[in-house]
């Protein structure tokens, strides 16, 4: 396997899930840029805290991912990129 | 005038001598409750107020009901069928759940085979209670999140204070159930460890358990040294999970309930914060109250001897205040050592010696639901 | 004695599933995001009650539903026992009853007291009566009360639930009153009768009220048609307001019979007559001409 920000499909795959979770219906996958980090005024999503807890649950639900309290979590889901590394390090 | 005549808990504290020793010396541990997330099985401290099984059955939830409203009888030696014009008013937030234990064995077995034209909805176990009591006043049922029995008790005494009624029961519930748990686990807002209302280290709430009953009458017709002054209720829609961080819609609601009462702030003995050691609805609580009281008088959580009892810490918690105050204190804030820079005056950390005054009860919820109410004790 | 400012009327009979309200709730400005089917609904009734009205932000809402916000609790239900997941936090936060208030509340604007109450057999007249003694007390200026009801996706088992023939057509509304103590521009008046009462009364009621001209006659579902024939029978004099016709059954249809008079009439005086284990409740509405 490669790492995960390297893995176009996974990326592709992470992207989905985030506009599907938050319900960001109006973005397409392509416009979720990889290195932007996500909950911040850069990113054009425009996320909040509840969409960080709804994406944590789908990632533990849909990708198996234990991430165990919103501390870390902040610390792995800053960009695309590190999330796909997070979930697949090499 | 509306009297506050006595109520009955039942919570993780034990009986009444129990639990007034235990908020006297602020000493109480919560218990422990699994869950299975996936394949891992989890466990979560909980404070349950007995050791039997919790299956989601009405019978269950029933059994407590009864139980807490005979205890209340005993105590105020009352027969409640010669209440004659009582309402009940019942606050939950599971009431959903409970009213759809049927529906999800439904679900689950995927038939309705065994649903006997069994009528179900929000309203069945206010109804049943309404039947069994002998009441024939309005019944009704509260789903407002954690403010859902305070805002039951605010109906309560509007309908009091209106004639409508001459008596109210109140009850607040809120039993274990895995859908709870697991909702709190998904939002990240409960803590491992312990509960530490508006410390520095908080890391968030604990669960727990507790059926409940106060006794409202009309002055008129039995007076009590216990009074219900006034209510607030208002809502903010800053987020659906809780209150503005900068207090605001927190002060609104207290000066509310202050304005309603025709008193100051400075004129209030003590507060029962809501100081669920969430971070974030802690720093909130604290702005607001900031913003009302330019000096706090004493202020205490008492969520670290029964939990966060959601839709039930309406009732159950001012039947704990009120306890306090007739055995001559107001309680310790536990866990409590040490407030964020930016606040001033912390918590209550040694029980102080209160016979009587008033007393202000705040409590907050999801949706932006924040109520406050004030009640008094003359001597 | 409290007056109606306006009606927001939305009910439909679905035929197929539960009908897809985006469209609608998007054109009135609301954000479908993280909302459900019962929280569209409910915002769109709401939102046709206050329309053109300016709404004090300490505005009311009182709310309630027969059944609730079942199809949340099954998403749950089946993520917790059957996929063995955690549930979705939104999904979570929306099965708590009034996460619906908030989202009427953050669309028009409004920052008062926001509940959701229930009662087993009466949650409109319940919900009702607490509005009219809370604007009667004066602790409250305005109330948008309302009841709402999905069309229930699972219906045998629905109908089972509610203690209604299989036979019987489900149906889904949203039905909101704008309620105040101000008689100036006022569409009606409205009383809801404080508590129960039995046969021997309500003859006695009806037989006061048949004295009054123009007097018609709602009966809720729970009135038999026997006994509804032999109502109209007794009294001659009284019209029937057959609001059955446009509607199906769901648990809070009392809001759709006196609102749909309402916005029907220009004068007259309605009697809705509901009944339960305890007796018969009443509600009149009195159009101002």
């Amino acid at each position: 396997m490669t790492i995960g920000s390297a893995d176009e499909s996974l990326k592709r795959r992470l992207k989905e899930m985030i506009i599907r979770e938050c319900e960001k219906d109006n973005f397409a996958p392509a416009e979720v840029p990889d290195d932007v980090v996500l909950f911040s005024d850069e990113c054009a999503l425009g996320l909040d805290s509840l969409d960080a807890l709804q994406i944590a649950v789908a990632l533990q639900n849909q990708f198996s991912v234990r991430i165990p309290d919103s501390k870390s979590f902040r610390r792995h889901v800053t960009t695309i990129n590190a999330l796909a590394d997070f979930i697949q390090p090499e | 005038m509306v009297s506050i005549i006595g109520g009955a808990l039942l919570s993780a504290l034990g009986n009444p001598p129990r639990r007034i020793e235990a908020l006297r010396h602020g000493r109480a541990e919560p218990g422990t409750l699994e869950t299975m997330i996936g394949r891992d099985r989890v466990s979560y401290p909980y404070y349950r107020l007995d050791h039997k099984p919790r299956p989601i059955d009405p019978a269950v939830i029933n059994g407590y009901l009864d139980e807490v409203m005979e205890k209340l009888g005993r105590k105020l030696a009352l027969n409640p069928a010669e209440l004659g014009n009582c309402g009940i008013f019942l606050g939950s937030s599971a009431i959903d759940y409970y009213q759809a234990a049927v529906l999800e064995q439904a679900v689950m077995n995927d038939s309705t085979a065994d649903i006997e034209n069994q009528r179900a909805g929000g309203g069945c176990y206010a109804e049943r209670l309404a039947r069994r009591i002998g009441c024939d006043g309005p019944c009704l049922t509260y789903n407002t999140a954690c403010t859902s029995s305070a805002n039951a008790l605010i109906d309560a005494a509007a309908m009091l204070a209106g004639g409508i009624i001459d008596h109210a029961l109140i009850f607040g519930l809120e039993i274990t159930s895995a859908m709870t748990l697991q909702g709190f686990i998904a939002l990240q807002l409960l803590s491992r460890s312990r509960v530490r209302p508006f410390d520095i280290k908080r890391d968030g709430m604990i669960l727990g358990e507790a059926v409940s009953v106060v006794l409202l009458s009309r002055t008129e017709i039995r007076p009590s040294t216990w009074h219900y002054l006034s209510g607030g209720s208002l809502s903010e829609t800053y987020t659906v999970t809780g209150a503005n961080p900068d207090g605001s819609g927190i002060a609104m609601v207290m000066a509310a309930a202050l304005k309603d009462a025709g008193l100051t702030p400075h004129e209030l003995t003590a507060i029962k914060a809501h100081g669920t050691a969430s971070e974030a609805m802690d720093s909130a609580e604290l702005r607001g109250m900031k913003r009302v009281f330019e000096r706090l008088p004493p202020y205490f959580s008492l969520k670290p001897y029964i939990g966060h009892t959601l839709g039930g810490c309406g009732v159950a918690e001012l039947v704990l205040t009120m306890e306090c105050i007739e055995a001559g204190f107001i309680p310790p804030t536990m866990n409590f050592n040490q407030l964020e820079p930016e606040f001033r005056q912390p918590p209550l950390q040694q029980a102080r010696a209160v016979k009587s005054g008033r007393f202000m009860l705040n409590y907050f919820g999801f949706g932006g639901n924040n109520t406050s109410f004030i009640i008094e004790k003359t001597p | 004695m409290i007056y109606i400012h306006a009606t927001g009327i939305h009910n439909t009979i679905p035929t197929s599933g539960q009908p897809d309200l985006r469209a609608e709730l998007k054109a009135m400005g609301a954000d479908n995001r993280r909302s459900d089917h019962f929280m569209r609904l409910a915002v769109i009734g709401a939102h046709k009650a206050a329309d053109g009205h300016e709404l004090p932000a300490e505005t009311a809402v009182y709310m309630t539903s027969g059944q609730g916000n079942t199809a949340v609790f099954n998403r749950i239900c089946s993520a917790l026992r059957i996929e063995k997941n955690l549930p979705k936090p939104v999904d979570f936060i929306n099965l708590l009853s009034n996460s619906t208030g908030f989202y009427i509340a953050s669309h028009l604007g409004l920052a008062g007291r926001n509940i959701f109450l229930t009662h087993h057999h009466f949650p409109v007249q319940m919900t009702l009566l607490t509005a009219q003694n809370d604007i009667t007390q004066g602790l409250q200026q305005t109330i948008l009360a309302g009841g709402v009801d999905e069309w229930q996706t699972r219906p045998q088992l629905a109908r089972k639930l509610m203690g209604i023939e299989e036979t019987t057509v489900l149906g889904e509304g949203s039905n909101w009153l704008l309620l105040s103590p101000e008689r100036e521009n006022a569409l009606a008046v409205l009383e809801v009768e404080k508590r129960c009462i039995n046969e021997e009364e309500l003859t006695l009621r009806l037989r006061a009220e048949s004295k009054h001209h123009d007097i018609t006659i709602a009966f809720a579902p729970k009135i038999t048609k026997s006994q509804a024939a032999r109502f109209m029978n007794q009294y001659p004099s009284f019209k029937r307001h057959n609001y059955e016709a446009a509607c199906a059954y769901y648990e809070t249809l009392a809001f759709y019979a006196l609102n749909s008079f309402i916005a029907a009439h220009k004068k007259g005086r309605l009697l809705h007559i509901d009944c339960g284990t305890n007796g018969y409740m009443l509600m009149t509405v009195e159009i101002i001409p």
